[in-house]
């Protein structure tokens, strides 16, 4: 009797497992628009430097900017040349965060494709591509709001990218997708946070043809219209799991 | 900055006072003042997240459908979409569909959980917006419309997992 029983509860747990593990769920999240309100928040936004003069690797390493914005239409990752050699007097990065809390702790994540509507585009400087980085919300916490300080809390692993002749500026989505460290950046059951700036940022060495003011920029629209189909979007697959102790609570 | 074409045919060009820059207008596109904002943004001013996140939901939860064969459907692009469950919860809105495309069922990742839903959808009009001393876009213009939304946003879903 005892063995009929275990078997019979074997089957109902492999028919769960493969229940549990056939269906794929789908994520798509929004940054919340406007000025966030605190912890849980989600926003987006830019943080620039401004009105400066010097070359790439300072612009590129200031810890803070001189500005910052969560309620600026577009968003936009700019780099302006100052009217000095191979000097620079602005630099723009965006920064977008998504409530993730959806997706499991025990969850598969499968694959994951970030969204940017894009609204204009130039490469005076050179075409470089744009890449999508960490915007880390674990560790640093802020991915509510997006201030000066905010600047410097990008990483430089690319997560996705897209080149110049490929960004759609036609108020069109631009889906780039998550590579294998894009995913792992996903944060279940929290906030997830991305940002953008150009493969010269993360390389920290600016291999463009300079020009006197010239300008490279991808702009795309942000969530600062009470919520839009055409702001920035995450979407995530992803397979719910079964907590370990699922089982054992289940023999218990 | 913003600059508008007003009863004006054809293609356009102005020299925006102050700024000095050429401001072009694409006769295919129709032009008008950005609207203030609209009552649910209105009603949404001072609430919690979770309160602006549930209201965003409910507005999803509330736009009516009309049934075909049993099922919430809607027809976009040209595509057929039967709602199967539209249900709020873990402060998403959870959807499962069937969509068609003639007598094919295409595919779709159900379920879907559409976290901070949008409710704002392009009317077709655009406004002049100048984001710097020397760029003006053409930036389109949103209305609220929580049902032209939500069928943009499930259609999206469904050109880009079947590569429409």
């Amino acid at each position: 009797m005892k063995k009929l029983f275990f078997s019979i509860s074997l089957v109902f747990l492999l028919f769960l497992t493969s229940v549990y593990s056939a269906s794929a769920d789908t994520l798509i999240a929004y940054p919340m628009e406007g000025q966030s309100q605190g912890p849980g928040d989600t926003a987006d936004g830019i943080g620039e430097v401004v009105f400066v003069d010097e070359i790439f690797t300072d612009i590129n390493n200031r810890a803070t900017a001189s500005q910052s914005s969560m309620v600026s239409n577009p968003i936009k990752a700019m780099l302006q040349a100052s009217f000095n050699t191979d000097q620079f007097q602005l630099l723009s990065r965006g920064f977008m965060s998504f409530d993730t809390s959806v997706i499991g702790e025990f969850d598969s994540i499968d694959s994951g494709t970030l969204s940017l509507s894009g609204t204009f585009k130039e490469a005076d400087l050179g075409e470089n591509d744009l890449w999508v980085v960490r915007w880390p919300c674990n560790s640093v916490g802020v991915c509510y709001f997006v201030d000066i300080f905010t600047f410097n809390d990008s990483e430089n692993d690319e997560l996705a990218s897209i080149d110049y002749f490929s960004f759609n500026d036609a108020s069109a989505y631009n889906d780039l997708t998550l590579n294998s460290a894009g995913l792992d950046n996903v944060e279940p059951e929290g906030i997830t946070g991305y940002a953008t700036k150009f493969a010269w940022e993360a390389a920290d060495s600016f291999t463009g043809s300079w020009s006197f003011g010239g300008r490279n920029s991808y702009w795309y629209t942000s969530s600062d219209q009470a919520g839009t189909a055409e702001d920035p979007k995450l979407t995530i697959e992803y397979t719910p799991g079964v907590a370990p102790d699922f089982f054992t609570r289940f023999y218990e | 900055m913003e600059v508008y074409k007003r009863d004006i045919a054809g293609v356009l060009a102005i020299v925006a006072l102050g700024v000095g820059i050429i401001v072009a207008f694409d006769d295919s596109k129709e032009y008008r003042e950005p609207p203030g904002k609209g009552p649910m943004a209105i009603e949404m001013e001072g609430l919690s997240i979770q309160d602006r996140m549930e209201y965003k939901n409910n507005a999803w939860m509330d736009v009516t459908l009309e049934r075909r064969d049993g099922k919430e459907h809607f027809s976009y692009e040209g595509l057929d979409f039967y709602i199967l469950e539209r249900d709020s919860k873990r402060g998403a809105v959870y959807i499962r569909m069937d969509v068609y495309d003639g007598n094919e069922k295409l595919r779709v990742n159900n379920p879907l959980w559409i976290m901070n839903p949008p409710i704002k959808n392009h009317d077709g009009t655009y406004f002049k917006q100048q984001v710097t001393d020397d760029i003006v876009l053409d930036s389109k213009i949103y209305v609220e419309d929580p049902s032209g939304t939500m069928k943009s946003v499930l259609y999206e879903h469904v050109k880009n997992v079947n590569n429409l």
